[in-house]
């Protein structure tokens, strides 16, 4: 997955964002390591203090965790990351949801809209 | 840090001064067997003509090389984008400028002993030589009937030394104007050459007024034994004063204006 | 721990025109801090001043706790807007050069740059195009372990695959002793980079403040807020 950043919202926010989806989709696979800041800053062309910044909230959010000697891991608590992808799912189903309403879908509608779709 | 400027100086000027002193030696002995070779049957009368045309010529550049040179270098890299660079070295302004001045003289001696080399290949032969010995023996013997041999060897010194902070001083002037043409002028060579005639203008002054107390010892003058009291005593020592005076006056002045008025593009 | 570089009253006139009028300016180690401004704010003549090229009119300028001079020039390392090295030189010379004058040159690392870029060390300034040599130029600088780099529109000239490289070479070489100052008014391209901004604008400081910090206040970018406030 490609590094994303928009310009509306703090770099921090996003690259947080963005981590936990490559955790959540076991694109950092679950226990392993995550490589240095300096490489990730380089790779998402970010400045090293942002993104040790969104490393620091990631592990008081307990997601990764630091190993004194041998660097920063993923955590290997399986529930969490589960979750984790559960609320990401459910803030996007809502953002999702928030968007038909707009349109003027009503709650039966987008169901049936729905399953059509998924079918 | 005085060594690795006059180093890098060095290389920066060798590139222009090393390929012309070369041209000059090797032009002499082509010039002489040219010459010695003697008449040239008609059309070819030409070849003497050119090649001693290109040898004179050769000469004539050296000469003048190292004072053009020398302005150029010291324009190009103190008022130009290479400022950016030695300004921002880790070295001071007197450095720079002590640098440039002890390549320069290195350049000025170095021109003049090729120059006196290729003359020497150029016209050498035993009895030339004896008489020029001659000559100059007869010219001591001279000298020796005008003056004591102490006064003598006090003037020789007094030359020599003259010489010497001459040749290290003189790129001063042209140092002063560059620096002070790039305060006066965006246009830098134009501003330098305003530069140059203000310095003249104002050290022609100074230099009437400073004739002035030889007016007041005209008496004491006259009263010295001989013509070469007055050289060695009097002429030469105030030239070496003034000439001293003049170097380091230039010398602050220039190293004030890059300190404190420094203006590249 | 004191401050790397402050500026207090710091003001620069030409003839009566002030381009630096009564500027104070603080900046920490371990920050990569963009100075923008439009042409004519003062950048130029702040940097300048920062490498000891010009001597303030009133107020004072220290890098470490000192003015500039002999001492700050063997930490700051300045990457100015021109193409300022010897044309017939050599790139090893140039880097020899360095080495001569900067005990901080990690030639090495210049060597490992100029071979990621595919520049030959034995070429000659002069046959090299302007983007090349602009490379070059940024090798040699970043080469420096210095306290504070002065980058002045470092990503001017160059096509947008150098620009990557040349932000990547800014962050792998940065570190948390060290600040970059990067003078620019290409701000989208080098805005994820930054920790911080000072708007400059006829010659003052109008805003410093952390790139999140406008982010989450004003909800748009650096570049955008830089386009509202210097609208034309």
């Amino acid at each position: 997955m490609p590094w994303e950043l928009k310009n509306d919202r703090p770099i921090y926010l996003q690259l947080i964002d963005q981590i936990s989806y490559r955790i959540v989709s076991g694109e950092y696979a679950i226990g392993s390591k995550l490589p240095s800041v300096r490489d990730l800053a380089t790779e998402a062309s970010v400045n090293p203090n942002t993104m040790q910044k969104a490393l620091s909230e990631l592990e008081r959010s307990g997601l990764l965790f630091t190993n004194r000697t041998s660097g920063r891991f993923i955590t290997e608590d399986s529930n969490m990351i589960q979750t984790m992808k559960l609320d990401l799912a459910k803030e996007q189903l809502k953002i999702f949801l928030d968007q038909l309403k707009k349109i003027g879908f009503n709650e039966a509608e987008i169901k049936e809209f729905i399953m059509n779709e998924v079918e | 840090m005085l060594g690795k400027l006059c180093k890098h100086e060095i290389k920066a000027t060798a590139r222009y001064f090393l390929p012309l002193f070369l041209i000059t030696l090797l032009l002499t002995p082509v010039t002489r067997l040219t010459v010695s070779v003697g008449n040239y049957p008609g059309i070819l009368g030409f070849i003497p003509v050119v090649v001693v045309f290109a040898y004179v010529a050769s000469i004539l550049v050296i000469s003048a090389a190292s004072v053009l040179l020398i302005v150029h270098r010291f324009y190009k890299s103190m008022v130009t984008e290479e400022g950016y660079l030695m300004h921002t070295l880790p070295v001071s302004t007197e450095t720079h400028i002590f640098a440039k001045l002890i390549v320069s003289s290195l350049w000025v001696v170095s021109s003049f002993l090729v120059i006196v080399i290729s003359l020497f290949m150029m016209f050498y032969t035993p009895d030339r030589f004896a008489s020029l010995l001659n000559e100059l023996s007869t010219l001591w013997s001279m000298t020796s009937g005008y003056a004591t041999s102490a006064q003598l060897t006090l003037t020789i010194i007094e030359v020599v030394l003259l010489c010497i902070i001459g040749i290290f001083t003189s790129p001063l002037v042209f140092y002063a104007s560059i620096a002070i043409g790039q305060i006066i002028s965006k246009n830098k060579v134009l501003g330098s050459v305003v530069g140059f005639f203000i310095i003249q203008f104002v050290s022609q002054i100074l230099g009437m007024i400073s004739m002035v107390p030889f007016g007041y010892s005209i008496d004491a003058l006259n009263t010295m034994s001989t013509q070469m009291a007055i050289i060695s005593n009097v002429f030469f020592p105030y030239c070496i004063v003034v000439s001293i005076i003049s170097g380091v006056i230039l010398f602050v002045l220039t190293d004030f204006i890059f300190k404190k008025k420094l203006n590249l593009e | 721990m004191n401050a790397l570089l402050e500026c207090n009253n710091l003001t620069k006139k030409y003839g009566g025109f002030p381009a630096l009028s009564g500027i104070n300016l603080t900046l920490e180690r371990g920050k990569i801090v963009g100075l923008l401004g439009p042409n004519g704010s003062g950048k130029t003549t702040l940097i300048k001043i920062i490498n000891g090229l010009l001597v303030p009119t009133e107020g004072e300028l220290r890098i470490n706790g000192v003015n500039p001079a002999v001492e700050t020039k063997k930490v700051v390392s300045y990457l100015p807007d021109k193409t300022y090295l010897n044309n017939w030189m050599k790139v090893n010379e140039l880097l020899d050069f360095f080495e001569d004058f900067y005990d901080n040159f990690n030639k090495k690392r210049a060597y490992e740059m100029l071979e990621k870029l595919h520049i030959n060390p034995r070429d000659r300034l002069k046959t090299m195009s302007k983007g090349t040599k602009e490379k070059v130029q940024l090798i040699l600088v970043m080469s420096r372990e210095a306290d504070l780099y002065v980058l002045d529109e470092p990503i001017g000239g160059v096509d947008p695959a150098s620009r990557d490289y040349i932000l990547n070479t800014i962050i792998s070489n940065y570190n948390e002793n060290s600040t970059v100052l990067i003078s620019t008014h290409l701000i989208a391209d080098i805005e994820n980079v930054l920790d911080e901004v000072i708007f400059l604008q006829n010659g003052q400081v109008t805003l410093q403040s952390s790139v999140d910090d406008i982010r989450m206040k004003e909800g748009k970018s650096v570049d955008a807020l830089f386009r509202e406030v210097f609208k034309c």
